[in-house]
């Protein structure tokens, strides 16, 4: 059972090496196959938490990854988290909690 | 008006039945109410949560960025990636599961703190630097928060996706089962209402019929 795995940029990947994570892939934006490959084979080996790069999880073929190993997945975990980059949290036109809340409460909330 | 059920005869049996399904879904529809109306009161609460970690984390990971900019100026790229490499320890994650209103929740649990001593992290005092520590200090800091977060995150995924069905579902009993059911319910009322004035017609007209005949 493997706590927390990151998957990242160089810069993410050396900082949370630093923190004391051994399981980081580092990979730099564009490398889509690559990445969805690498959450196919995190997501087998009972990993808790994954923190994947917000600007990974933004391509195409990374986020229907992520969406098929949430809906494959049976008991809670891995719980994929996207985290911000280097340069600070990405501008998006509607973050993902929003959208849930809309599609679950019918309005916008705060 | 809303159709009625194909294939229902319309007989004092399939009445009986139809007015117990009526009063079935009538219940099913309230309690399905009361449980999404509970589900969306938490909900929110949890979504007013994860908004508070959310912006927590993401500052104080922007502040690890910052001392990893400074400790990469000072010492070069390779060097900090050279350094982090000897840094590994152990993380002790508990994972459950807790349950909302029958809706499965994550609970991440840290055996014990992320946050080390300098003297613990592994790498040499030489070749290393003040801003390294304090890099691997607030990712470590950061990584504690971002554990909270993403138990948070997953209970609004999870609970959003509950709240979701349940809605379609009340949607669903509301609009289309029961009226469908009264409707039908209607339907055979009249016309066993209808066939039973159909048959005193008919027994007044025998009846005549048979007085007439004795005359």
């Amino acid at each position: 059972m493997i706590a927390v795995a990151v998957i990242g940029d160089s810069d993410t990947a050396a900082g949370f090496r630093l923190a004391g994570i051994k399981d980081v892939y580092e990979y730099s934006s564009g490398e889509e196959e690559d990445i969805a490959r690498v959450l196919d084979k995190v997501a087998k080996e009972e990993v808790a938490i994954i923190l994947i790069n917000e600007r990974f999880a933004a391509e195409t073929r990374t986020r229907e990854k992520i969406r098929e190993i949430n809906a494959k997945k049976k008991g809670v975990a891995p719980v994929i988290l996207e985290i911000p980059g280097k340069k600070g949290p990405m501008e998006k036109e509607i973050d993902e909690i929003s959208l849930l809340i809309r599609r679950a409460v019918g309005v916008a909330v705060k | 008006m809303p159709e009625i059920i194909e294939g229902v005869s319309p007989t004092r049996m399939e009445l009986l039945w139809l007015r117990r399904r009526v009063r079935l879904a009538e219940k099913g529809h309230d309690l399905l109410r009361e449980k999404r109306d509970a589900l969306i009161a938490e909900f929110l609460d949890v979504v007013g949560e994860v908004r508070g970690a959310r912006k927590e984390a993401e500052d104080k990971l922007k502040e690890a960025f910052d001392y990893l900019i400074i400790a990469q100026a000072g010492l070069g790229v390779e060097e900090v990636r050279q350094l982090s490499l000897m840094t590994p320890q152990e993380i002790s994650l508990d994972i459950s599961s807790r349950s909302i209103m029958g809706v499965s929740v994550p609970i991440l649990e840290l055996q014990k703190e992320l946050t080390r001593n300098v003297t613990d992290r592994g790498y040499g005092f030489m070749d290393s630097s003040v801003a390294v520590d304090k890099c691997a200090r607030s990712f470590e800091e950061a990584l504690e928060k971002l554990i909270k977060l993403a138990e948070l995150e997953e209970a609004v995924r999870k609970l959003a996706g509950e709240v979701e069905k349940t809605k379609r579902r009340v949607n669903a009993l509301e609009y289309v089962m029961i009226p469908r059911l009264k409707a039908t319910r209607k339907y055979i009322q009249m016309r066993l209402e209808e066939m039973e004035r159909e048959n005193f017609t008919r027994l007044k007209k025998i009846k005549v019929m048979l007085e007439r005949r004795e005359r």
